[in-house]
């Protein structure tokens, strides 16, 4: 009986909390930094750009036009992909911090005790 | 896959139960004061415990969800515990619901809950969208006290929702997708209520919707404007495609319109139906193929194409179409605007569009541009059409396809697609997740069943625009009468009113008027025929059968061949039943069989290609499906012409010439024929059964009619000749309808007497034309009489006059 109180009281709780904190939360989280990879691609371009890596720009079929089209479509590529690069950082940064925040208050509040 | 329902707190006994969900709130408080404090207090080390606390209960406080979410539930979980998808609110009401039923024991757990679920806001605002008085339900909650397993009894509810909630893509089960549960697994008492307030499955659905996006209407309105809207706002345009392997189109974005630009910066292109066309139209266009849409105006040609920009715009289109700009150009438009340089303009446009490449064009209305007298645009369209070397879409109605055609042979360079009006489903669909916005903007609630019955109605008998267009017009004018009458809502009622007041059909539930009109339809219709009981019966009932709703399938309401003597009475039924029933001979369209003799008379009958003849039978039916048809001398028609009564007769569905379908399935036809009807004398004079007389006839008019079209009418009724007591009484008809008219028109009162009326019958009846010369000799005798009296000024208003015979006919004026 005292057991089936501790659970309604706590420990169904706290079992919600570790679900949402460590499972339902980073899920998202990863789920959302797709999201914004999406809308940022129609104007940074990553995957049109990989697929027309080897067409000109401006329908300029000269040789010029292959020559500054390539290196362009190669500049914007690795443009696109630092700043997906830095985000997935942004976003994993916020994510770790997420993570630890309950452990470290529990541990840093353990630690302070002795 | 096995559900089941488990929640730490139903394992505790009722009473304990609520005690510790009183201890628990209370323990949460304290938990959270004392953290507080805590937190503020002197004891250093205890401030990270403080907040992790506060954070614990924060997070439970704030998160309103559920535990798990039903669009990432998957079928290879086995057990699946429903307690975990139910949105917090929800699991609170259903644990307290329980804990109460456990402890006062109901005997009709469903009655129960019911109540229950009316004590809920949400729900209350349900039953007032649907206009159900909830006030009203018939039940008792009585507790005998019996023991039931409640937690077993929710299962099957909560296993509905759980469904509803996946179908609908939400991530919990909310209380609106938990009261729909009980409504699907309601016992049958409960059942029988809500089968007496008229809450049907799908209007409930409708309403659960409706209520939901009214919560949470987020991005429904930028879904709907109409593209006018965003391209009045957008200035700018996009000169280049996504991948800029295209060249700048300055020229071309002068006059044109980019779909993928639109799709992409206001989010615009959702569609609802149309999925066949649309896979027909990427196919088509990754071939290579031009696409030419035909549908009618308001089907959704637009949204179809608008919708390909959205696919494009996000890459979801076959690697052929990748990169590519839908662009829009409004030719006839352009034309209209630029008459004298439009070849030049064009041929710039075209030299840009090619230069460019990466183009779709659009060209909407393209049956105007290419019916334009003084223009020839498949001068510069031509050779791009035939060469495919720019993708084109055009679209066209049907009407202005088949006047195309007159003019170019279209087929030859493009694909048709031909766009459907959408599914009524569809339509309640589309205009359901409308009727939000609409109510946002009104400050009227619109009810399911007013949605569904507009689309119900404007699918049967509006017929001048397509599905949603024509429900949506119905449902805009019932919102404007519903602001002209102060009310708060828009029912199913005030949208029956708009399309009966609209089409002039009772389209309204039957009410006591026309019950009795119904019920005395026979009489009245006796009143006006004589002698002819098995035709009117037959008529009164087929109309009484199709107004309460019973009526077959498919085809007209009715189909019959009047068979008899000239002068019987035959058109007569018909125009009395036009009178009394449809409110006037004007909704009668009559058509003489004699004008259809030959084959090349189709055109009269269906319409013309180009247009330029309206069939005389399709069109009036085509504006008004509400209608009796008249088609006198019917034995008269080319055998050809009689073909195409076939399918009218059977499915009550034909396509007039523009491919336009015109449905008679709320006609009532009446065929009328004098073929044989000299047999029918021959065998009453020689003292035949009229039954026998009647079989005969019947097999005879295989002779002229074929098998197969006799046996699509209803009902064959022969008529019978008329005795002299018949034409007796037809001329007290008409002398009745004269009396009526003169009283009305001229205030005097007129009086036949017997002998004058015995003599007129006998003047007025003809062997050959029975009944047909009794009006002519009235109006010869009596009215031309009247009028000379009136002009000489011998009759005035007060004056009655009485006709009377002996030798001669004589007039007394008194």
């Amino acid at each position: 009986m005292v057991l089936k109180i501790l659970k309604v009281l706590i420990i169904d709780d706290l079992k919600e909390f570790l679900d949402f904190w460590f499972l339902h939360f980073p899920q998202n989280w990863i789920r959302s930094y797709f999201d914004q990879i999406y809308k940022f691609d129609q104007v940074l371009k990553l995957k049109a750009n990989l697929r027309n890596i080897t067409k000109p720009l401006y329908g300029d079929y000269t040789l010029i036009g292959y020559a500054i089209a390539f290196p362009y479509r190669v500049l914007r590529i690795i443009f696109a992909s630092i700043f997906y690069f830095f985000l997935g950082l942004f976003y994993s940064f916020f994510l770790l911090i997420w993570l630890i925040l309950p452990i470290f208050l529990l541990v840093y509040g353990i630690l302070l005790s002795k | 896959m096995e559900f089941y329902f488990q929640n730490s707190f139903l394992e505790i006994n009722p009473i304990g139960r609520r005690i510790l969900l009183t201890i628990k709130e209370a323990f949460n408080l304290v938990l959270i004061i004392t953290s507080f404090f805590l937190l503020f207090s002197g004891i250093f080390w205890l401030r990270p415990l403080a907040l992790l606390i506060i954070l614990i209960c924060l997070t439970l406080f704030l998160r309103s969800s559920a535990q798990e979410d039903v669009r990432r539930f998957y079928h290879h979980q086995t057990k699946i515990n429903l307690n975990d998808y139910l949105d917090k609110k929800t699991r609170n009401f259903l644990i307290a619901v329980l804990t109460r039923a456990e402890i006062l024991k109901p005997t009709n757990f469903y009655f129960f809950l019911l109540k229950e679920f009316l004590r809920k806001k949400e729900i209350r605002n349900l039953f007032g969208r649907l206009n159900i008085d909830f006030e009203n339900f018939n039940y008792t909650v009585d507790f005998a006290k019996t023991n039931q397993d409640f937690q077993k009894l929710i299962l099957p509810i909560l296993i509905s929702a759980f469904n509803l909630a996946k179908s609908l893509n939400f991530p919990s089960i909310n209380i609106y997708f938990l009261f729909f549960g009980l409504y699907q697994n309601a016992d049958p008492e409960l059942g029988k209520i809500f089968e007496s307030s008229d809450l049907k499955k799908d209007y409930l659905l409708s309403g659960i919707l409706m209520e939901l996006f009214r919560i949470h209407s987020f991005g429904l309105r930028s879904l709907f404007q109409p593209l006018a809207v965003f391209q009045r706002k957008i200035s700018d345009r996009a000169l280049l495609n996504k991948a800029l392997t295209s060249k700048e189109t300055y020229f071309l974005n002068a006059y044109s319109v980019d779909f993928t630009y639109l799709a992409n910066k206001e989010n615009a292109g959702y569609l609802i139906g149309h999925r066949q066309e649309l896979e027909s139209l990427i196919e088509n266009l990754r071939q290579g193929n031009n696409v030419l849409l035909i549908g009618q105006e308001g089907t959704g040609k637009e949204a179809i194409i608008l919708h390909l920009a959205w696919l494009i715009q996000n890459e979801s289109v076959p690697p052929e179409l990748l990169d590519f700009r839908l662009v829009k150009l409004d030719l006839s438009l352009i034309y209209s605007q630029n008459k004298e340089k439009f070849l030049e303009i064009m041929s710039k446009i075209i030299d840009d569009v090619r230069d460019s490449g990466y183009i779709i064009l659009y060209f909407p209305y393209f049956e105007e541009i290419i019916l334009e007298k003084d223009v020839d645009i498949f001068h510069i369209l031509g050779e791009v059409l035939r060469s495919r070397d720019i993708p084109i879409i055009a679209t066209m109605t049907p009407e202005g396809y088949q006047r195309s055609l007159t003019k170019v042979n279209l087929d030859s360079f493009f694909e048709k697609i031909e766009i459907q009006e959408l599914s009524e489903e569809e339509s309640i669909f589309l205009l359901t997740l409308k009727s939000i916005l609409w109510e946002k903007k009104e400050k009227i609630i619109i009810s399911p069943q007013s949605v569904a019955t507009a689309v119900f109605l404007a699918k049967r008998f509006i017929k001048e625009k397509p599905l949603p267009q024509s429900a949506e017009d119905v449902i805009i004018d019932g919102l404007s009468l519903a602001r002209k009458l102060k009310s708060k809502y828009l029912t199913k009622e005030a949208v029956q009113e708009i399309v009966a007041e609209k089409k002039k059909i009772p389209v309204k539930e039957i009410d006591i008027e026309e019950k009795e009109k119904l019920l005395n339809l026979e009489n009245l219709l006796h009143q006006r025929i004589v002698n002819q009981n098995e035709a009117i019966k037959e008529i009164a009932r087929v109309l009484k059968i199709y107004r309460a709703g019973l009526e077959k399938k498919k085809g007209p309401i009715g189909v019959f061949l009047f068979v008899g003597p000239t002068g019987v009475g035959k058109t007569e039924t018909a125009k009395a039943l036009a009178k009394i029933y449809y409110g006037s001979e004007k909704s009668m369209v009559r058509l003489d069989m004699v004008e259809f003799q030959n084959p090349e008379d189709i055109d009269k009958l269906i319409g013309t290609k180009d247009g330029q003849i309206l069939g005389r039978l399709t069109e009036p039916i085509r504006q008004n499906p509400y209608s009796l048809i008249l088609l006198d001398e019917f034995e008269k028609t080319h055998p050809t012409i009689l073909r195409i009564f076939l399918p009218i007769f059977d499915e009550g569905i034909i396509k007039d010439a523009l491919g336009r379908e015109v449905d008679f399935t709320n006609s009532l036809i009446i065929c009328t024929s004098n073929a044989y009807s000299e047999d029918v004398k021959q065998g009453i004079e020689n003292g035949l059964e009229f039954d026998k007389i009647v079989d005969s006839l019947k097999s005879k008019l295989s002779q002229i009619f074929s098998v197969e079209l006799l046996n699509r009418f209803d009902q064959v009724i022969v008529y019978k000749p008329l005795d002299e007591e018949n034409l007796l009484k037809i001329a007290e008809i008409m002398i009745k309808d004269l009396q009526a008219e003169i009283l009305l028109k001229h205030g005097i009162d007129l009086i036949v007497s017997s002998p004058a009326l015995k003599e007129i019958v006998r003047l007025g009846t003809d062997p050959v034309y029975g009944a047909r010369p009794l009006q002519r000799k009235i109006d010869e005798i009596i009215r031309s009489e009247i009028a000379n009296l009136i002009l000489a000024n011998k009759l005035s208003r007060g004056n009655k006059i009485i006709v009377n015979f002996d030798q001669n006919f004589e007039f007394k004026i008194e």
